[in-house]
């Protein structure tokens, strides 16, 4: 490259500015746990209801409590920061490491707090009114919109201001929600309803490997730059 | 007028004008997208430590070292006064 071209260089800003806002790395690898534990808790529940003999169930039993720790282990940041980092690293560990700064105001923060405060209450209380059969179990996905898609507006404008792209995550989120309010079945129908509510993983994993992907252009485009 | 002669390396300039962008990058980040090998990423990154343009933390992340590299002050203020006099030779290279 020549130093003489400050034009290129700011052009390495530019790039390096978009790959550091499409990293998801560790979004990934979190989401991929959290989808692995959760499909395997519903599935062993499942399983453990419709099963007769205890010498099935007793181990069943004793696995899905050994995931529900690993999903309150993975939930809490304080224990999975390290582990994550970690198993991100490992997988990862050309890319390296790269942090972007992202100011959040005191006000931002309060505002988070209280929107993911509203959000933990949200959840189980869906859960609770879902099974005790409260309402139609068909509406729990479109139910669960209404607090899943403005917690994610607001990770998203407050944490990811530039990254425009993770906007696909709740707009998705909140299409799935009316098709199904219009009884139009986008993945599960019939005794697997419950299942819909699996689409937060599945839309998050498309909107993160968009992300992956657009990062890892920027990537290329940054390396062939340097190169120049 | 002078050219601070430490960021006027192309390696060290690239490596600052990656650093300028993000809060902080490491060591295996910086080689990959550079291209460059351990010891002369290492001298480079030596020589910009030794004229306060960045700061250099070592950690751990489980049992895998980490050295993470970030713009100072000075590096931030040191880089823009780069490109301004680079702009002015620019100029003054039209002006004749």
């Amino acid at each position: 490259m020549k130093t003489s071209n400050e034009e290129d260089l700011q052009k390495v800003n530019k790039l390096m500015r978009n790959y550091s806002t499409n990293r998801p790395h560790t979004a990934i690898v979190s989401l991929i746990i959290f989808g692995f534990l959760f499909f395997s808790m519903f599935g062993l529940s499942t399983f453990i209801g419709k099963s007769n003999s205890l010498i099935i169930i007793i181990p069943a039993v004793l696995f899905l409590t050994c995931i529900s720790i690993g999903l309150i282990f993975f939930s809490i940041p304080k224990y999975n920061r390290q582990l994550l980092s970690y198993i991100t690293l490992t997988i990862f560990k050309k890319e390296g490491i790269v942090n972007n700064q992202i100011l959040i105001s005191p006000a931002k923060k309060k505002i988070m707090a209280i929107s993911a405060g509203i959000f933990i209450i949200c959840v189980p209380l869906n859960v609770l009114l879902g099974f005790f059969n409260l309402y139609d179990p068909r509406y729990m996905q479109p139910i669960s919109a209404i607090y899943v898609v403005p917690f994610m507006l607001v990770i998203i404008f407050f944490t990811h201001p530039i990254a425009k792209i993770n906007l696909i995550w709740p707009i998705l989120y909140a299409v799935h929600a009316v098709l199904t309010i219009f009884k139009i079945p986008v993945f599960f129908d019939s005794q697997y309803l419950l299942l819909n509510m699996s689409s937060i993983f599945i839309y998050g994993l498309f909107t993160l490997l968009i992300s992956f992907f657009v990062g890892q252009i920027n990537l290329q485009k940054l390396k062939s730059k340097l190169a120049e | 007028m002078s050219l601070n002669k430490v960021i006027h390396d192309s390696t060290r300039l690239r490596i600052m004008m990656i650093l300028s962008s993000v809060k902080e990058v490491d060591f295996n980040f910086l080689l990959n997208t550079l291209n460059l090998s351990k010891g002369n990423l290492s001298s480079h990154m030596g020589s910009l430590e030794k004229n306060d343009l960045v700061n250099i933390q070592k950690e751990f992340i489980g049992k895998i070292p980490i050295t993470k590299y970030s713009i100072t002050e000075n590096g931030k203020r040191q880089l823009d006064l780069y490109w301004i006099e680079m702009e002015s030779i620019k100029s003054m290279k039209f002006s004749k």
